[in-house]
């Protein structure tokens, strides 16, 4: 299959002269009456790493490691000892490489989205355990043909992988256990597929996902247009001419103030430039307690307000037409405030709006910051603009998080593909399996997935020729042919195929473009 | 001056304090013109909102407050109020993220709560 020759990509060619040797020292001891140095233990480790690791798939194969021949070579098993430490100084390897290949964590935790341990004669996880530490992120993780014999084999994983959709525990004492299924389900909340069987739907995790508050439409209700036009003029008047803006609806009467949350959580892309420019005039009540600075921070009347905003960087909001999906804007009729004109003793009605969504800091030289935003206007009627003035501009900004916590649930799937940076970030949230993303469509839309008309069965048998198609390269057609020639057994398919191939009878044709 | 920003402050101790211990004795901050939007559940009415705050699908709750700030609304005395912060849930290892605006009319001494406007701002 598609095996790297080494760690060389991303430009970069991996010198493991730069390591730091201390770990490795001390992880493997001397191996079979020889004293091999910690650089060669690396370089063999590396070597080893390299060729189980399938960049296109993401896919680390770490199974049936006792019959590697280079781990045979290096004696590995030839002793509990070096056995007991083979993994964990595996894992330190795999960190060294990868932090020299890529920069960020996210990056080298997105490196990695399955893991394979199929056949490893595993009783426990003692011996495999900083697995969990080196790849959290994982998504699809296969311990299938091991000793596991119960969730308490299993318990050192129990709070580990949150984001594991597919998990593969068969030809396991424990999956024939009846509380195999429930307890899985329990410890990954977001697992799809357990021992190729899907165990919960796509709208049942976005069901989970959701829980407990779900999403609706937003709530606005504006007589006249009222809202919707003060909203379109604002941000539009606040981008390009607050001057204008604040002549139009702010009066001495109207007060802003500002505040930042530092502590709201950013999408994961983001960093997040520094707020100087607004901190010294953040009126979080919280952390300004005395009076004089609660009253300084508190910008009342046109003056003060176009004197702040003129200090504040530019901006850049979404066009609201052409980027609903950015915005989540809500407006209330509010009863009983003061009518400016004297005429009503009871008050007369106004808005309440708030408006959450994102804009692009213009600052010094090239550099563009996006940032998330909350603001709170309560309009009454007035003199300005569209009959309205603004009475309170409450603005809160923060790093940007995304639109994710408002955006209607069927554009989500849309979501990650809009965001991505690399091609490495392609999402396999549709995929039943890692394997499906690969290069051009080897599978059918929809194909090993459930749908309506489609019995379990056949979904399952199009997940085992999905298996067959990874594990061999084989095309759609011939993994099909394989599996469903051996009864459905997997096991057997692939001896099948392995008798095949060495015999050299299989056609070119039978393999997937560029596996072979 | 300064009172505004003192009965926002206790307001929102209170009002978090109360949510997170009993839900139902909220009853007391609204009255039946009072409009709770809860996401997107828009609830008028006090005993509406408290059987809305009650029956919301989690038993434990803890709400962290991030940023208060708070603003006079009109001469009368109404106050503007807006919170971000975040919320455990029960079990959930993952704060939800949030902001709430009140709208805080003066009745008799004390306050009521005109209109209450959660939403999440981000999934964690």
């Amino acid at each position: 299959m598609l095996q790297l020759n080494g760690f060389n990509f991303a430009g970069k060619i991996l010198e493991i002269e730069k390591y730091d040797e201390a770990g490795i020292d001390q992880a493997m001891l001397p191996v079979n009456g020889s004293t091999p140095t910690a650089a060669d233990t690396k370089a063999k480790m590396t070597a080893f790493l390299a060729k189980r690791f399938n960049r296109e798939n993401k896919l680390l194969d770490l199974s049936d490691l006792h019959n590697d021949p280079d781990l045979i070579a290096m004696g590995i098993f030839q002793s509990t000892s070096t056995e007991s430490k083979f993994f964990p100084a595996l894992m330190k390897v795999w960190e060294l490489n990868l932090s020299l290949v890529f920069d960020s964590p996210a990056a080298r935790r997105r490196a990695v989205e399955s893991v394979s341990l199929r056949a490893n004669k595993l009783e426990n996880l003692k011996m495999v355990t900083t697995l969990a530490q080196a790849f959290p992120d994982l998504k699809n993780l296969d311990l299938s043909h091991n000793d596991f014999k119960d969730a308490q084999s299993l318990l050192a994983w129990r709070h580990k992988f949150e984001n594991l959709e597919l998990l593969d525990l068969s030809n396991t004492p424990f999956s024939a256990d009846p509380t195999f299924k429930d307890t899985m389900l329990k410890w990954y909340l977001k697992l799809r597929v357990l021992n190729g069987i899907e165990v919960r739907t796509a709208e049942e995790l976005a069901a989970l996902k959701k829980s407990p508050i779900p999403v609706q439409a937003p709530y606005f209700r504006d007589e006249g247009c009222i809202a919707e036009n003060f909203i379109r003029a604002f941000f539009s008047g606040y981008d390009n001419d607050r001057n204008g803006l604040l002549d139009s609806v702010y009066d001495n009467e109207s007060t802003f103030t500002l505040n930042i949350n530092t502590a709201a959580p950013r999408a994961q892309q983001a960093d997040v430039a520094a707020w100087d420019a607004y901190i010294k005039n953040s009126r979080n009540l919280l952390r300004i307690t005395h009076l004089t600075a609660r009253m300084s921070r508190s910008h009342n009347g046109a003056d003060k307000i176009r004197k702040l905003w003129n200090s504040l960087p530019a901006t850049r909001h979404p066009d609201i037409a052409a980027h609903p999906q950015d915005w989540l804007i809500e407006c209330y009729p509010i009863p009983g405030l003061v009518d400016p004109t004297g005429q009503s003793p009871t008050g007369v009605g106004g808005l309440l709006i708030t408006v959450h969504g994102k804009y692009d800091e213009i600052g010094k030289g090239s550099k563009i910051d996006t940032r998330s935003f909350d603001r709170t206007f309560v309009l009454g009627p007035g003199g300005g603009a569209g009959g309205v003035r603004v009475i309170n501009d409450i603005l809160c900004c923060r790093a940007y998080g995304g639109n994710e916590a408002w955006a209607p649930e069927t554009e989500e799937a849309a979501q990650p593909a809009a965001q991505q940076a690399t091609p490495q970030q392609q999402s396999i949230d549709q995929a039943a399996v890692p394997q499906q993303v690969v290069g051009p469509p080897a599978t059918p839309e929809g194909y090993g997935m459930p749908a309506p008309g489609k019995s379990e069965t056949q979904v399952q048998q199009e997940q085992l020729v999905i298996q067959v198609m990874s594990q061999t390269g084989m095309t759609l057609q011939y993994s099909e042919l394989a599996i469903s020639g051996n009864g459905w057994d997997l096991d057997k398919a692939l001896q099948d195929f392995a008798k095949l191939k060495e015999q050299g009878t299989l056609p070119p044709e039978a393999f997937l473009a560029g596996t072979v | 001056m300064s009172a505004f920003s003192d009965i926002a402050q206790q307001f929102v101790q209170f009002y978090y304090q109360t949510f997170d211990a009993d839900r139902s004795s909220l009853a007391g901050l609204y009255r039946d013109h009072s409009m709770l939007t809860f996401e997107t559940s828009s609830i008028q009415g006090v005993s509406s909102i408290v059987e809305k705050l009650t029956s919301l699908p989690f038993q434990k709750v803890v709400h962290k407050v991030n940023t208060l700030d708070a603003q006079p609304s009109s001469q009368d005395g109404s106050i503007l109020v807006m919170v971000t912060g975040a919320l455990l849930v029960d079990e959930e290892q993952n704060p939800m993220n949030y902001t709430q605006s009140f709208n805080l009319i003066p009745d008799n001494g004390s306050y009521y709560v005109q209109n209450d406007i959660f939403r999440l701002i981000y999934n964690a």
